[in-house]
């Protein structure tokens, strides 16, 4: 089991002691190797939330929230920023790649945060931009990229320190449907190679790639068809 | 975060806001330049110029004029020295005496066609306090230019007219034989032992191994009777000889004869005895005697190194207490400049003024010390020896105590500079402040990103703090450069209106490498303060929200 949540609650604090707005009331919910799990839902359902707290980038919340056996309450700053390093990877709907770096640098970033030595790194990060058809783009910045070439670029990056878990806020959110397939492809893939994606999207059409779909809905979440 | 990547995104950073970083880097090059500008400065000048002139850890004292134990009226007993030797702290003791007569020296200046005289005052001093210090240094093998003591032979008539240790012996004074005696014997006196002439004081020669006086007599002794000294016209009239001249004396090397007396043509070849002047001495004739008799200035000291001229023992311009029998004419010559030299006169080694003291006012005269100069190990255990000097009744001179308050002065001045170029430090932090507070804001959405690739909440505050040490290392750099240049000009600017003086520096200042590396340290220090705000709010940006913005 690469993640698994037991009840599972959030709250926003709002202004001037005003009720608190809760986004997430008692989820559950697993995730295995290989699970391409996509998370629907309307906006405003906590569905970023839930990656947010599953990536370990929001730690207040209550319920417990483990990922590789990992208690992400437990883990010190150094130590979840290690996990997110090592076995968690993010495809950001808007790719959030360093302008001023080239696609190969972006790609190596992780590295500069984490063990990995940087020739090991050049040499991954270029294998990884091969596989996804950007060999040839590599010193390229993301200015000269177009927006599928640039999530790519992005998903390269999170697979850099090869994470079991990928997390994917609205990966194909700007872009178009030819290009979007293109990535839910390169998903598909790297669930078949027995790695965990974990996606959120409100596009249904999504669903026809993955091997589980959730619904989140009043805070909770239902298990899709 | 690896170093790779810091310096890289620095780097980009830096080049990305140039007008806001050219700001903060221009407030602490400024704050930076100010402190080593100003501490190279006092530095200089106290290195430069006030330790050349007035050594701080070098002490004149003299007794006050109350009397008090080992001291004789107004002077130290020597017995008392070896205790001021004893005392926490002290190096070193050099006793002072002054001659305890008057004297006229006449001598002719190089470049001028008549001869000056002058009512001259002297000094003795250990020539080992000088040898340092001495300006221009002596060259290596050259005896005729150290300041030393190089053997004088003092006629008398009873063991009263010699120097402490010695005796009259056939009409000279000297060492008695005895156990102590590490020379051989000769008429009773103690003399060197030698093998060759090489081996013995200028105007000895070494006969069956030992360095005997050689006996000299001038040509025309009748002249040396008219030789006097006319009151009225203030100069030495009717001597037709030049008590040095060789041919007249038959002296070796460049010995002179020195005759026992004015009236006297015989005597013994003895070298010139070496003087040193105080700098200032040449600064006070550049200043104000150059102009008043139309003389020449005179911009190199090494011009006067070498010049030999006469004095006559015992004889004024303003006094008359001195027979005509115990003046002697003798020759001198100046060997250099030091700081520790009498400042209007001519300094001399000891023995000479024991020997002339002896001569013209007996000996309990040349047995008194009249100063003691003290050397502090350290400059921090100088008030202390002076409390402990306190003590026994020596208080410093005038000379001392100016130059305590200059040194004070200077302390106080480079705190005054300290203090502002820390206030130019902080505002420059603040600007530092805020443009890395702006540039958090603007790439919170980028730390965030690295919040979630793992970094560390540690890693991006040393991000930060890295970028605003780089612009802290940029204006400690910029701000040692602007110092150099600034103390280049000052230096052209300043010290070209004394270029008169001798002895004026050739830099007012002392770039050490502590003062560039506290510069240029202030300065990222100064950074780092005003980097802290920026990187703990960038290591507490969240990056959930920041990256669900977008």
């Amino acid at each position: 089991m690469v993640v698994n949540i037991d009840g599972l609650q959030k709250a926003y604090g709002t202004a001037k002691g005003e009720s608190s707005n809760r986004v997430l009331s008692g989820v559950d919910l697993t995730v295995n190797a290989g699970d391409f799990l996509v998370i629907m839902g309307r906006s405003g359902a906590g569905k970023t939330t839930l990656l947010n707290i599953l990536g370990g980038l929001d730690t207040d919340y209550s319920g417990r929230v483990t990922i590789l056996g990992n208690s992400l309450k437990r883990l010190s700053d150094t130590a979840l920023s290690r996990l997110r390093n090592q076995h968690i990877g993010f495809v950001f709907q808007a790719f959030h790649l360093i302008n001023t770096f080239s696609a190969l640098q972006n790609v190596m970033l992780p590295a500069f945060f984490g063990g990995m030595k940087i020739p090991d790194a050049r040499r991954r990060a270029t294998g990884l931009l091969s596989e996804m058809g950007l060999g040839q783009k590599v010193d390229s910045p993301p200015s000269a990229l177009s927006a599928g070439e640039r999530q790519r670029v992005a998903i390269a990056r999170a697979m850099l320190n090869d994470p079991e878990l990928l997390l994917c806020d609205e990966p194909t959110g700007n872009l178009d449907p030819q290009t979007g397939k293109l990535v839910l492809d390169i998903f598909k893939s790297l669930s078949h190679q027995g790695k965990s994606v974990v996606m959120v999207t409100h596009d249904p059409g999504v669903t026809k790639w993955a091997t589980r779909t959730v619904f989140l809905q009043d805070g909770r979440v239902t298990e899709g068809a | 975060m690896k170093a790779r990547l810091l310096s890289n995104l620095a780097l980009r950073d830096l080049a990305s806001r140039k007008t806001h970083f050219a700001f903060a880097l221009f407030g602490l090059a400024a704050g930076s330049a100010t402190l080593i500008f100003f501490f190279a400065l006092v530095q200089g000048v106290k290195a430069g110029v006030l330790n050349e002139l007035f050594p701080v850890n070098l002490i004149e004292v003299a007794p006050l004029s109350s009397g008090l134990p080992f001291k004789q009226g107004p002077v130290i007993a020597p017995a008392f020295v070896n205790r001021v030797r004893q005392i926490p702290g002290v190096a070193a003791v050099f006793p002072k005496k002054k001659a305890q007569f008057q004297a006229i020296l006449w001598g002719r200046l190089p470049l001028v066609a008549y001869q000056l005289h002058l009512e001259a005052f002297f000094d003795g001093i250990d020539p080992a306090l000088v040898q340092n210090d001495i300006t221009p240094r002596p060259k290596k093998h050259s005896r005729t230019i150290d300041f030393a003591f190089l053997g004088q032979e003092t006629p008398c008539k009873g063991d009263a007219s010699c120097p402490l240790g010695q005796r009259c012996l056939s009409g000279w004074c000297g060492i008695p034989c005895g156990a102590g005696c590490n020379g051989k014997c000769i008429d009773h006196r103690c003399l060197p032992a030698c093998n060759n002439t090489r081996d013995c004081l200028p105007g000895r020669v070494c006969r069956k191994h030992v360095c005997q006086p050689l006996a000299c007599r001038l040509d025309r002794p009748g002249d040396a009777l008219s030789a006097s000294f006319d009151r009225t016209r203030g100069r030495v009239t009717g001597l037709l000889f030049d008590p040095g001249a060789k041919a007249g004396g038959k002296c070796p090397g460049d010995t002179y004869c020195a005759t026992r007396n004015l009236d006297s043509g015989s005597g013994v070849c003895e070298a010139p005895i070496p003087v040193v002047l105080s700098p200032l001495l040449t600064e006070l004739y550049n200043s104000v005697a150059s102009s008043a008799f139309h003389l020449p200035t005179l911009k190199d000291l090494s011009v006067l190194v070498g010049l030999r001229f006469r004095i006559i023992y015992g004889e004024s311009y303003f006094v008359n207490n001195v027979s005509r029998r115990r003046q002697v004419v003798k020759q001198a010559r100046i060997v250099g400049f030091s700081p520790e030299a009498i400042d209007l006169g001519v300094t001399m080694p000891m023995p000479y003024v024991d020997a002339a003291n002896v001569r013209l006012r007996g000996r309990k005269a040349a047995n008194r010390i009249t100063s003691l100069l003290v050397r502090a190990r350290t400059n921090e255990a100088v008030p202390g020896v002076v409390r402990e000097l306190a003590r026994y009744g020596l208080v410093p001179t005038p000379r001392y105590q100016a130059s305590k308050r200059m040194a004070d002065l200077l302390y106080i001045l480079s705190l005054i500079f300290a203090a502002i170029a820390l206030i130019v430090l902080l505002i420059s932090a603040g600007g530092i402040a805020h443009v890395l507070l702006m540039l958090v804001h603007e790439k919170a959405v980028e730390l965030a990103l690295f919040r979630s690739l793992g970094a560390t909440r540690w890693a991006i505050r040393v991000f930060v703090l890295f970028e605003s040490l780089v612009i802290g290392l940029a204006g400690g750099v910029a701000g040692l450069l602007t110092a150099w240049a600034a103390a280049w000009v000052t230096d052209r600017v300043l010290l070209g209106h004394f270029a008169f003086l001798p002895t004026a520096p050739v830099t007012l200042f002392a770039f050490h490498w502590w003062i560039c590396l506290v510069g240029v340290l202030s300065a990222m220090i100064a950074a780092l303060v005003g980097g802290t705000g920026p990187a703990e709010h960038a290591c507490r940006i969240d990056p959930a929200r920041t990256l669900s913005k977008e």
